[in-house]
């Protein structure tokens, strides 16, 4: 049972704000301060159950190093995703039970995702967390727009799940079973076949979809715009970390055959960070700016990967960690920044230090973090990255993105520009209050990045010893 | 006889598999994408089948794979058709067309 508590928490809590939809007397603060509650108890039980190890119904659910340092990020990013979803304005008080429902089912749809061993638990999970997603989106009650980010997310992802699902049923065909490990064990006779890399290239779209890599990136920006920060932040860092997971799954199940498809994964990482970051340049909307900086992170991430080393993938692995902490801070300022939930322009960062300090302070942290300014965890873990792709000889790679990165730091100093300069007279001149839970969390997330910045060798070594096993 | 090989299954999945991603490419209407997205999860249940049927496997794992495929497409639909409502009575339409607010 104690080794289920990750997963069994979050259906408890699941059913809990199911029942609590149903109430029409409802008290949407104390359900707030539950949800908080909530998050909590599923990051310790993460914690708990870091160390548990096991394989279970009948092979197609592990615990293994991998998933539980996976899921412990997973856990981190839904407990940030409930202590920010205070005083939502842009969700109706009677639909905030069904937020937090979908927000649960989508992180335990994940947890499921990562643990899975089998095409089929692995299909389930993904579901689960999409559907869960589809149904956040629209749930912003502003405008139209909500809505039509709703469809445009859902098409796109129906479609790469469906072209997921094709795939599995030829590497089903091409393999007889539909157990990774004895996938991953009849691989030698298989992978001299053009069909063999079709089929593992068409398993693999769906996750692409997740991480907003380059040929399936086009929801991201208008899901961002169209979606609530709180939602939105949630899925540019848990669901990108999940999808990651089990990218890194499949291909290091191919493990070092994926020579054939390294053409394909170079071309997807540059094309990736060059074309978010490019983008992002000119976007006044900061939503849709985040939205193309994640996508430029997502290549920097499967830089990572593609060396196929452990010291390529412990750096994704840390740069997941540290990227969910330093971007949902982006989004929690957003959130605070934000007129009734309104979406925010850069403009009405003008000022933001005069107005509050300390939120100035989280920005301007988490945003050279995303960029990589030294001594923050952002630096740290794309130096890891660069290195292994350097040390594993991927020269032109790293070059290509170190340069994105240089480019990146431009639009996110406008930002800090903005917030830093003094308001003209008039309008947002107002001071910011922040709630004490809100202070808390903007010392929290400082401390995080100057300590995963300054002192990577507490994080690097769980992270090394999760992905140790890809390769024992 | 020709239904007691796997090559026609696999080519008849195939067809239906570039006909929905075609669908999904050039219809205009929300039901249509929905529709043609259901081609693709049927296209590979025509194959879990067919592999179950006529590879060296034990026959139950291809099937009860496409159970769970027709099982997650209708939840899938009802997710989508309740997008697509909303869609209706926001902008009485369902042409994506009409769904031009946020430029991808």
């Amino acid at each position: 049972m104690w080794f289920y508590a990750i997963e069994t928490i979050l259906t408890v809590a699941a059913i809990f704000f199911f029942a609590s939809s149903l109430r029409r007397d409802l008290n949407v603060e104390a359900l707030e301060k539950f949800a908080s509650v909530c998050g909590a108890v599923v990051l310790a039980s993460a914690v708990l159950s870091f160390g548990f190890r096991g394989i279970f119904f009948a092979g197609t659910y592990e615990m293994d190093a991998f998933s539980q340092f996976v899921k412990l990020i997973l856990a981190l990013g839904y407990f940030i995703a409930l202590l920010i979803s205070r005083n939502i304005h842009d969700i109706e008080g009677k639909y905030r039970p069904e937020y937090f429902l979908f927000l649960t089912t989508a992180t335990l749809g994940m947890t499921v995702l990562v643990s899975a061993k089998d095409l089929i638990t692995l299909y389930t999970g993904l579901e689960l967390s999409s559907y869960s997603l589809y149904l956040l989106i629209p749930m912003r009650k502003h405008d139209n727009a909500s809505i039509e980010a709703a469809i445009k997310y859902l098409i796109i992802g129906i479609a790469s799940t469906g072209v997921m699902i094709y795939g599995f049923s030829l590497l089903f065909g091409l393999t007889q079973t539909t157990y990774l490990n004895e996938i991953a064990a009849k691989l030698p006779g298989l992978i001299h076949l053009h069909v063999f890399w079709v089929a593992f290239f068409l398993s693999v779209v769906a996750f692409l979809f997740k991480l907003s890599l380059f040929p399936l990136h086009a929801w991201a920006p208008d899901v961002y715009e169209g979606g609530n920060a709180q939602t939105v932040g949630f899925i540019s860092t848990v669901s990108k970390v999940a999808g990651l997971a089990v990218f890194i799954r499949f291909v290091m199940m191919a493990g070092h055959d994926n020579r054939v498809l390294e053409g394909v994964w170079i071309s997807l990482a540059i094309a990736s960070m060059t074309l978010g970051n490019l983008s992002a340049l000119i976007q006044g909307d900061m939503k849709r700016l985040l939205a193309y900086s994640s996508i430029a992170q997502a290549g920097y991430l499967l830089v990572g990967v593609l060396c196929l080393n452990d010291k390529g993938l412990s750096a994704a692995m840390f740069y997941a960690a540290v990227y969910v902490v330093m971007n949902f801070a982006a989004f929690f300022v957003v959130t605070q920044i934000s007129e009734g939930g309104k979406n925010v322009s850069i403009s009405q960062f003008r000022g933001l230090s005069s107005r509050s300090p300390l939120l100035a302070l989280v920005l301007m942290l988490a945003l050279f973090s995303l960029a990589g300014v030294p001594p923050l965890a952002g630096f740290t873990g794309k130096w890891f990255l660069f290195t292994a792709a350097v040390s594993s000889g991927f020269k032109v790679v790293a070059m290509i993105a170190i340069i994105n990165s240089v480019i990146s730091l431009y639009y996110y100093l406008v930002i800090i520009k903005e917030a830093y300069t003094s308001p003209d007279q008039g309008a947002y001149i107002q001071p910011l209050v922040l709630s004490p839970v809100s202070r808390l969390f903007c010392f929290a997330v400082i401390l995080v990045l100057a300590v995963a910045g300054f002192f990577p060798g507490i994080l690097m070594p769980l992270a090394a010893k999760s992905v140790s096993m890809f390769f024992g | 006889m020709i239904y007691n090989q796997l090559t026609p299954y696999l080519l008849v999945s195939a067809v239906l598999f570039c006909a929905g991603l075609y669908g999904i490419i050039e219809r205009r209407s929300l039901i249509g994408i929905l529709i043609a997205a259901e081609l693709i999860l049927n296209a590979a249940n025509i194959n879990f089948l067919a592999f179950g049927r006529f590879m060296d496997v034990d026959k139950a794992i291809g099937q009860i794979y496409a159970i769970f495929v027709i099982g997650l497409a209708a939840a899938e639909v009802a997710v989508g058709l309740s997008i697509v409502i909303m869609i209706h009575r926001k902008f009485k339409s369902i042409n994506v067309e009409k769904l031009v607010k946020l430029k991808g």
